[in-house]
């Protein structure tokens, strides 16, 4: 059993512990999308369980993907675990790997739980092949939130850290029209959203769930694009790490 | 390895439930259909005729799958695992387009039982749209018709539109123009309204914006790129319209034939009509309303809100009776010339209803001089070119799945339109499900019924107004030995202030009773007040809509008799109340109701 020992498995295995054993810290990534689904989606606007379900879903992913990695990698780099590590054998790119991986299974029970109000109590039906590419694309679309998670922990002072991602947060998803459809936004604002990673990666949700048809190759490259920038802004905190500051 | 076994095991549980996720046939208990799209099971319509918004295939299939028109033609694959819909002997068009309503309630989805998939809207609530713009740009099941909107309209202070209570932004000058449409542009609307309407050919002085103001916000919509269209009744105000450049005309006026050169400049201009034909109709004395009503078909599909508003009279309509002649020659004149014709009902307007008024606009097209083909095109793809509506009005691949299916061949017998055997929107089929028909009643009818006196029952009477509908209008009662004298003031904050009394069936306020045996209702009732509205309170909802009639004080002086048994959407056997207002013009009033009786037929 190669993977058992492999690092990444490690500290996905930590991950896990740390839900199991400390679950009120945890569990509200999980339950925060869930509940605020089920009040705004399925209680407060009638008519849109389909369209929300999609964009709660992407809210409920971006918050795992931006606290259980980008708040853990600061906190632990102002406990000076992230220097230990660097110091120790083992692998860097496992605790990466492990906390991406942990991000994902946030994002899948998530996006799972969401589904199952919006199936049961919101009216929406869908092929299950429709099911399981929202939950792919979800998945997939951790990535570019984990990187800009993991570039705030780095090049933020850990204090600061959980704060500016709380602040970037809420309003990120807001303004990308997570919480109510950015189509009854004032039309500036509505352009604003074009320009945002999680407006992007809701409109692949939508598009894939048939609430909306749109150009889905221009939400692919732009989220490409962040990706890229987040992985460079990655680079560049990882770099001044090297350079000793902490 | 416990980890691994729970991690795994979390993971499996997931997808377990990802597979038993509901699916769109898990409703009627079907297996879902494997498809390798990814999307919904397409829908076939195979051996139909069908119009794509241009041209008829007399014998076609037409596929449908995820909100869209995939494929049509003659001679195409169907996919396997497609429903199929034999359309033979029927005819599938696209869902029509009303260019001409007012929007609020339920319009949205009493026009789709009627095919009516997109609504233009001219004048409504800005609250309404961020809404109406979300939905339409969906492609997921719905029961209501997408909506497109004007907002707002603009008209100057005092003028027509701003009568129904309702906050209206008024401009008067030709520079408030440009702030006015981007005011317009925040609240959300699709294109701008203009009202030039004097009052002339209603007998009636209004004020109205000038020619400058009306090409100063013109100019400011198209700057924009907004379309802005015009609201007229004579042809001063059609010229107005032209020369200001306006994209179209809402109305068709018809105070005078229209003069050649007239014509000449707005076939140049490029201008569309939208002629409201239907809302012309009910003014002119040529409401529609019985025959529709008869239809088998779309009887069945009507509520009693627009079985209300259908019987729902013009006041003063009788007058204009013999210039309805002039209304067709109109028609038929812009036929001639070459101007695009949009159909649109203006409903809910009096003697209008949605949805089921584009059936009579269909006809009175005709009328004028028009083919099938072309009215269902002014329905269809005329609108959607004018407004610029994509894959709406359209049938071919990539338009949206709005449609109809009628049973038989309308183009050649229009009466085919009527025969509606389905609708579907974004692909999926509409379900007619309107209130249950009263099945028992809920007391038995009085036995030995007599003639009543309402005015008796004194302590039945009870202070109504329209505080109820969130107004301001207030009103007390007392009594003397002529009969319930009521004060108050009407006052504006709602769209048909209102305030009077009325007389409850039972001892507990609203409370159902069964009256069937009475069939006359008569009324006395005098005072300053210039109409007075009655209502009637009835059905199985407490809430639901009363029916409405307006008298003027000449009628109401010498007496009313209402004849019970031909009030559309009355229920005798659950009647709640019988109001008598104070309607229409703001300021105090104060009436006496001198006589309030129900009869039976054999009394008089």
């Amino acid at each position: 059993m190669n993977t058992l020992t492999s690092p990444g498995w490690q500290f996905l295995k930590c991950q896990w512990l740390n839900l199991v054993r400390q679950p009120a810290y945890t569990l509200p990534t999980l339950l925060f999308p869930v509940i605020f689904y089920a009040f705004f989606g399925l209680l407060m606007i009638p008519g849109l369980s389909l369209w929300l379900l999609c964009t709660y879903s992407t809210f409920g992913i971006m918050g795992a993907a931006l606290f259980s990695f980008g708040v853990s990698i600061a906190v632990e780099r102002g406990q000076g675990w992230l220097l230990l590590l660097r110091a120790s054998p083992a692998p860097i790119a496992g605790l990466v790997i492990g906390k991406a991986a942990a991000a994902m299974l946030f994002a899948l029970v998530i996006v799972v739980s969401i589904s199952v109000l919006a199936g049961w109590f919101g009216g929406v039906r869908l092929e299950t092949s429709q099911w399981a590419g929202l939950v792919m694309v979800q998945m997939i679309g951790t990535i570019p939130f984990c990187l800009l998670g993991l570039s705030l922990g780095l090049l933020l002072s850990p204090n600061a850290a959980p704060a500016v991602i709380n602040i970037i947060y809420l309003p990120l998803a807001f303004l990308s029209g997570l919480w109510v459809p950015a189509t009854q936004f004032p039309p500036f604002l509505q352009s604003l959203a074009t320009w945002l990673p999680p407006y992007h990666l809701a409109e692949l949700a939508l598009n894939i769930t048939g609430a909306k048809t749109s150009d889905w190759m221009v939400s692919v490259l732009i989220l490409v694009i962040y990706t890229i920038i987040f992985a460079a802004l990655t680079a560049l905190g990882w770099k001044r790490l090297d350079g000793s500051r902490s | 390895m416990k980890h691994l076994m729970s991690i795994a095991g979390l993971v499996a549980v997931m997808i377990v439930i990802i597979l038993i996720l509901p699916t769109p046939g898990s409703q009627s208990g079907a297996p879902s259909s494997e498809n390798q799209s990814g999307g919904e099971t397409p829908t076939a319509f195979i051996d139909v005729r069908v119009f794509d918004g241009h041209q008829v295939y007399d014998s076609a299939s037409l596929i449908i799958q995820d909100g869209r028109v995939i494929d049509l033609g003659a001679d195409i694959p169907i996919p396997d695992d497609a429903d199929v819909i034999d359309g033979q002997g029927k005819t599938l068009i696209p869902g029509l387009i009303d260019s001409h309503v007012h929007a609020w309630g339920a319009a949205r989805a009493d026009a789709l039982r009627f095919g009516v998939t997109t609504m233009l809207d001219m004048f409504t609530s800005p609250q309404l749209l961020s809404e109406a713009r979300t939905q339409r740009e969906s492609l997921a099941p719905t029961e209501q018709a997408d909506l497109y909107s004007a907002g707002n309209l603009a008209t100057v202070e005092g003028g027509h539109g701003t009568q129904f209570g309702l906050p209206v932004p008024t401009l008067n000058q030709p520079d408030e123009a440009e702030r006015w449409v981007a005011d317009r542009i925040d609240e959300g609307s699709d294109y701008i309204k203009i009202v030039i309407e004097d009052g002339s050919d209603w007998g009636r002085t209004m004020a109205t914006l000038d020619a400058a103001t009306v090409a100063a916000l013109t100019d400011a919509a198209h700057a924009q790129e907004l379309m802005a269209v015009a609201h007229v009744s004579d042809l001063e105000g059609a010229e107005i319209a032209l020369q200001a450049g306006v994209d179209g005309l809402v109305h068709l006026f018809a105070d005078q034939p229209i003069p050649a050169d007239w014509l000449e400049r707005a076939v140049e201009a490029g201008l569309f009509v939208v002629p409201t034909a239907t809302v012309l109709a009910g003014a002119y004395g040529q409401s529609g309303a019985n025959q529709l009503m008869q239809h088998p078909v779309l009887s069945s599909r009507l509520s009693t809100g627009q079985k209300q508003s259908l019987t729902a009279s013009f006041p003063g309509n009788d007058l204009r009776k013999a210039r309805w002649s002039l209304v067709l020659d109109n028609l038929a004149a812009l036929h001639e010339a070459g101007i695009k014709i949009l159909a649109g009902s203006d409903a809910p307007n009096p003697s209008t209803a949605h949805g089921i008024s584009m059936q009579h606009e269909l006809k009175l097209l005709m009328t004028a001089g028009l083919s099938p083909i072309e009215a269902l095109a002014s329905a269809t793809s005329v609108p959607a070119n004018a407004f610029g509506l994509q894959h709406r009005g359209c049938l071919r691949p990539g338009c949206r799945a709005d449609l109809v299916l009628l049973s038989g061949n309308p183009f050649a017998n229009p009466e085919a339109f009527a025969n509606i055997a389905g609708v579907w929107k974004n692909g999926h089929a509409v379900e007619i499900t309107l209130e249950p028909q009263p099945a028992a009643v809920t007391s038995p009818p009085p036995e030995n019924i007599e003639p009543r006196d309402l005015l008796t029952d004194t302590n039945r009477w009870m202070v109504s107004t329209d505080q109820f509908m969130g107004g301001n209008s207030v009103a007390e009662q007392t009594w003397d030995d002529q009969g319930l004298r009521i004060r108050g003031e009407l006052r504006n904050g709602t769209a048909f202030p209102y305030a009077g009394s009325m007389w409850m069936t039972s001892d507990t306020p609203m409370q159902a009773a069964n009256l069937t045996g009475y069939t006359e209702m008569t009324l006395q009732v005098s005072g300053q007040q210039a109409r007075y509205r009655v209502m009637l309170f009835s059905g199985k909802q407490a809430n639901s809509m009363p029916v409405m009639r307006d008298f003027s004080a000449e009628q109401m002086a010498e007496g009313v008799t209402l004849n019970l048994g031909e009030l559309a959407g009355l229920d005798m056997s659950r009647l709640r109340a019988i109001g008598i207002f104070a309607a229409d013009q703001s300021g105090a009033f104060e009436f006496i109701v001198e006589q309030a009786r129900l009869d039976l037929e054999a009394s008089e």
